[in-house]
């Protein structure tokens, strides 16, 4: 699979030079996550290695408190393990400074949240637009407009996300996490926030996007129905991983 | 990708506005900018103005003097600048009439001269020009002194003049009212014949300018470049004290009001730009969390700032454009000259004010933001981490100190403006701590919508304390303005009573007090006191002889090459008020002793033990300055530059000066007197007085105007404040609507809590404020040290009721909107 590298990314970019590896998509390396509280050590990952590969569809799961959300935002670079090392698209995190794990997001990987995190002062249109315009494209606003109708939101370009219900907020959300054709795209509890029919839906617009561009999916869960539809399913329970297995 | 993305700030900066985000931001820079530009250009083309018409005084905008004749390439200069010019030369000689010699300053009148102002004739007639060749024009005191009329002869040096008329009053001649001496006036024409212009000749060439305002600056500093030896530019920067000192006094309200509109237009947007931050930490770690660098995050929020910047530039210039031009239009006539442009730095500068205040203030909250965490879109209990305290605070600091010290243009101002907010800041925190700790303990011993509002106030501690100080500053500069402003038109009013004096009385001889302080009582006016004047030149500072060159200053210089006025006495008038050394106590004090007027022993750096010598009529004086004085220009009282002991200056011919209020229905008799002592001389200084009196009056009103800026910055600090709790209270107030507390006890309860912040804010800031007009006023104004208690208890219990009420306005979704909806948003 090729990786899509905006235009205007560097030369010297280090998510350029991705490894053949091969199919490797995300792979955590004895990943360990302590908080500090007082003089109290909270062990919230303890040594999780996996790997995912790419198109692959993973569910991680586990109880209230597990570490999953820690987990994923780990495996995203959005935080930083206490031990260990994650290697998303080729790339090994912790050579990476701030920016340079804000450029690997911005080139290779989405988000959809349970919360949506839309910016309510910018319309649905703008919002999507958002990815491409930090990565420079002059064809942000077309191609914005492209994944809307796509998920079925056409004619709600100007809405800002306060007019939209849940569902169509998180519709708009998923339309911006593919926008940039991420090679990874993590998602945490997307359907956590509606309804059973709406969540449905929206994970059917989930998986059928993620079929469609062969894009690695990992999404955070507590719903078992959601989790089936996964590919695999990785099981934490007290940080630590307990079990890599297939649900597919 | 670490260009700015332009059309993205754009785009949020526009969105930002559309949603009210940014209104409270960009309205509290606008108004810093208004006040700055307004309050600055205003105050520039006043201060021009003044001088513009103190020169006016001497006949022009601009006067060049020398020992010498002009060379004629001055004139030529002004011809191609549009500037009008005339040429006056004054000098000594010997005059006789009736048989009788009389020493007599002649003065030949050129060309247009007077450019600006009119001869008066004692017949009534007024003119433009000076006599007609062939003929002269003598002054009212020598026509007295000489019993001359029109149509007598007068012989000066080899001809002889018939005289065309009396002169009665003269354009130039208030400008130096106790050098008026016997005048003759004569056609510059006619001087060659009388052959008293000699090579070597004492005399005194001046050339006068008049013309546009820039034209004249033009030819001002081409003057100042190229002038000669012996040749010397008066602009009437040091003329009209009387009027200089209501104009000062208002042109420094006129700066502390903005200087403290800008203050608080700064804690506006620092409270608002912190709001801003707060609800915007999500929307910054999407952004981050999709891929921004903090570089195009920080680029981000410098653009809309910029953004920002652009919109108030668009609409605070013009404004202020507008408002100084009203506020000269109506200055103008009182002042008696159209004001001139102020110079483009003006501009500039209350421009830069606005921009200073924005990136100063709203940056160091702003710049946070782009630091906020990513993991935040997984985790909302994360914050950005805080900033160094260096750049949280000090660059807004520091900025904000170096904006107002080039704001204020006086390090008086500056630090007393500062030191009186910090005070109240200070003043604050202590009394909001107090607030809160007892809150606390109350709390703890009372149940319902008190405990409700005592909670919510101890739970945001830091949060409240801040808003009290924000609050209280903001009513503390408010209150300060408006003591201060109560004060300085009282003294106006004071100042200027119907009786104030409107004559002065030079040149009685000792011989004559007692007959003329009889003349007084006769007529019933009023006797102000006779002071003794003689007229000294500076020659010596610590034995070193006195060279004008020396001094940096032209007004320096000048004052150390012209006579002026020495008087004894054996004690001080009281609003002689002396800022420095020892009290004139005729037996504490030493027989050289001196006292100076500070703004004098300041220019010619005499400093309190030096020894000053001066040339009394060919006798030495010299002596030792003792103290300081400080005199109050307002009074229309005799005032002096140096007093000695009255022994000191025996021996010396010392003239009499009094100053009298002479009233409208004793003019009749006004004559009589004059015929009485023919030697004296009387100046009517009513027109001088009105032009005060106008100018005082003008000055008030436009004071009133440019508190209006400090009155709508404060309301921006106090909405700013208000607004900086809404989202929380917001929040809590839902999660207590839900759990079924009624909506009038979660309004009796903020209510209760803004008012009790309202009033501690409002009593602290009153009090403080209080204080520190009575020592800002003694600092700046010279007005004595009071504390205003019935304006103080009025203010804190106004500032409850509108904290209270305003709070409430602010907070009104609490119990409008369903808790559902507040929930969900939160």
């Amino acid at each position: 699979m090729s990786v899509a590298v905006a235009p205007s990314m560097p030369a010297t970019s280090p998510i350029e030079a991705e490894s053949d590896a091969g199919a490797i998509a995300v792979a955590a390396t004895d990943l360990s996550r302590t908080v500090h509280l007082g003089d109290h050590a909270l062990q919230i990952l303890d040594g999780v290695s996996f790997e995912i590969r790419r198109g692959e569809s993973v569910a991680i799961v586990g109880a209230s408190g597990s570490g999953k959300s820690t987990l994923l935002g780990l495996l995203a670079g959005l935080d930083r393990p206490t031990r260990g090392d994650v290697e998303l698209a080729g790339q090994k995190l912790s050579t990476l400074d701030e920016d340079g794990l804000a450029a690997l997001r911005a080139a290779q990987v989405g988000f959809v949240f349970q919360a949506f995190q839309l910016l309510t002062g910018m319309t649905a249109l703008e919002n999507v637009m958002l990815p491409l315009e930090l990565l420079g494209r002059r064809d942000a606003e077309a191609e914005a407009r492209k994944w809307l109708q796509r998920v079925g939101l056409g004619e709600r370009l100007d809405h800002s996300p306060r007019q939209l219900s849940g569902g169509e907020q998180q519709r708009v959300a998923i339309a911006r996490a593919f926008v940039t054709r991420p090679a990874v795209l993590f998602a945490d509890e997307p359907t956590g926030n509606l309804d059973t029919a709406t969540g449905k839906q929206i994970a059917d617009l989930l998986f059928e996007l993620n079929a469609g561009g062969a894009t690695t999916l990992v999404l955070v869960t507590h719903d078992a129905t959601l989790a089936q539809r996964c590919q695999r399913t990785l099981t934490l329970a007290a940080g630590r991983l307990v079990d890599t297995g297939s649900s597919a | 990708m670490n260009a700015p993305n332009w059309s993205l700030a754009w785009r949020l900066l526009r969105r930002e506005q559309r949603s009210g985000e940014l209104t409270l931001v960009t309205l509290a820079v606008g108004l810093a900018m208004l006040a700055a530009t307004a309050v600055g250009v205003l105050t520039a083309r006043v201060e021009l103005g003044m001088n513009m018409a103190a020169a006016r005084m001497q006949g022009g905008d601009l006067v060049l003097r020398a020992d010498q004749p002009i060379p004629p390439d001055w004139s030529q200069r002004a011809d191609q600048l549009g500037v009008a010019h005339a040429e006056t030369i004054a000098f000594a000689s010997m005059l006789r009439a009736n048989g009788q010699f009389k020493l007599v300053e002649v003065k030949g009148l050129g060309k247009n001269f007077p450019l600006v102002g009119r001869y008066q004739l004692d017949d009534g007639s007024e003119h433009s020009a000076g006599p007609p060749e062939g003929q002269v024009w003598v002054g009212a005191r020598l026509a007295r002194a000489l019993q001359l009329g029109a149509g007598d002869a007068v012989d000066l040096g080899q001809t002889s003049f018939p005289i065309a008329g009396i002169v009665a009053a003269e354009p130039d001649a208030i400008i130096d009212y106790v050098a008026a001496t016997d005048r003759v006036f004569i056609n510059v024409a006619d001087l060659p014949q009388t052959g008293l212009i000699q090579e070597g000749t004492r005399a005194s060439w001046r050339l006068v300018f008049t013309g546009q305002a820039r034209a004249i600056a033009n030819l001002k500093s081409e003057l100042e470049a190229g002038m000669q030896r012996g040749q010397r530019l008066e602009d009437g920067s040091e003329a009209r004290p009387e009027l200089r000192q209501a104009l000062d006094r208002a042109g420094r309200f006129f700066r502390l009001a903005a200087v403290l509109a800008s203050v608080l237009a700064g804690i506006a947007v620092a409270l608002a730009a912190r709001r801003h931050a707060e609800r915007h930490l999500d929307a910054y770690a999407v952004l981050r969390c999709v891929g921004a660098r903090q570089g195009q995050l920080l680029s981000l929020t410098l653009l809309q700032l910029g953004g920002v910047v652009v919109q108030t530039l668009l609409v605070a210039m013009p404004l202020a454009w507008l408002l100084q031009a009203a506020a000269a239009w109506f200055m103008s006539p009182g002042l008696g000259v159209t004001l001139p442009a102020a110079p483009l730095s003006t501009w500039v500068g209350g421009a830069m004010t606005g921009i200073v205040v924005l990136y100063a203030f709203a940056l160091p909250p702003l710049l946070r933001l782009a630091r906020v965490p990513t993991l935040r879109v997984l985790r909302r209990e994360l914050s950005a981490p805080p900033l160094a305290w260096w750049l949280n605070g000090g660059i807004g600091v520091a900025a904000a100190i170096g904006l107002l010290a080039w704001q204020a243009a006086d390090l008086t101002l500056l630090v007393s403006a500062l030191g009186a907010l910090a005070a109240i800041a200070l003043a604050l925190t202590v009394l909001g701590a107090l607030l809160l700790t007892l809150g606390s303990w109350w709390a703890r011993r009372t149940g319902g919508t008190l405990r409700i509002a005592l909670g919510g106030m101890r739970r945001r501690r830091w949060a409240t304390l801040g808003q009290i100080v924000a609050l209280g500053l903001g009513l503390a500069a408010l209150a300060l303005l408006v003591m201060l402003r109560t004060q300085l038109i009282d003294r106006w009013q004071d100042q200027l009573p119907d009786d104030v004096p409107n004559r002065f009385v030079i040149g009685l001889q000792d011989e004559q007090r007692a007959d003329f302080e009889t003349a007084l009582a006769e007529l019933g006016v009023t006797n102000r006191g006779l002071y003794p004047m003689v007229r000294g030149r500076f020659t010596s500072l610590n034995g070193e002889p006195v060279n004008s060159a020396n001094y940096e200053t032209r007004r320096a210089r000048r004052l150390a090459e012209r006579e002026f006025n020495l008087s004894f006495a054996s004690e001080l008038r009281e609003d002689n008020r002396i800022v420095a050394g020892p009290a004139w106590d005729l037996d504490q004090i030493p027989a050289d002793a001196l006292s100076v007027e500070r703004g004098l022993a300041e220019r010619l750096g005499w400093k309190i033990g030096d020894k000053v010598s001066f040339d009394v009529g060919g006798l030495p004086l010299e002596g030792t300055v003792v103290n300081l004085r400080e005199l109050d220009w307002e009074s229309f009282l005799p005032n002096f530059f140096v007093i000695a002991r009255p022994e000191a200056m025996s021996g010396m011919s010392a003239s009499w000066i009094t100053s009298l209020h002479y009233p409208e229905s004793l003019a009749a008799q006004e004559a009589q007197l004059i015929e009485r002592f023919p030697n004296m001389t009387v100046i009517d200084v009513d027109a001088l007085i009105a032009q005060v009196r106008r100018t005082a009056d003008q000055a008030a009103l436009a004071i009133q105007a440019v508190f209006l800026f400090t009155v709508a910055a404060g309301l921006m600090v106090l909405l700013a404040a208000i607004r900086a709790t809404t989202d929380e209270r917001l929040r809590e107030g839902a999660i207590l609507r839900a759990l079924g507390s009624a909506s009038r006890q979660l309004t009796l309860s903020r209510a209760a809590e803004f008012g009790l912040m309202g009033a501690v804010a409002g009593a602290a800031a009153a009090l403080a404020a209080s204080f520190a007009t009575g020592w800002l006023g003694e600092q700046l104004f010279e007005l004595p040290f009071t504390v205003d208690w019935t304006t103080t208890a009025i203010l804190a219990a106004l500032s409850a009721a509108c904290v209270a009420g305003l709070g409430l306005h602010a907070t009104r979704k609490v119990v409008r909107v369903s808790p559902l909806r507040v929930l969900r948003e939160s």
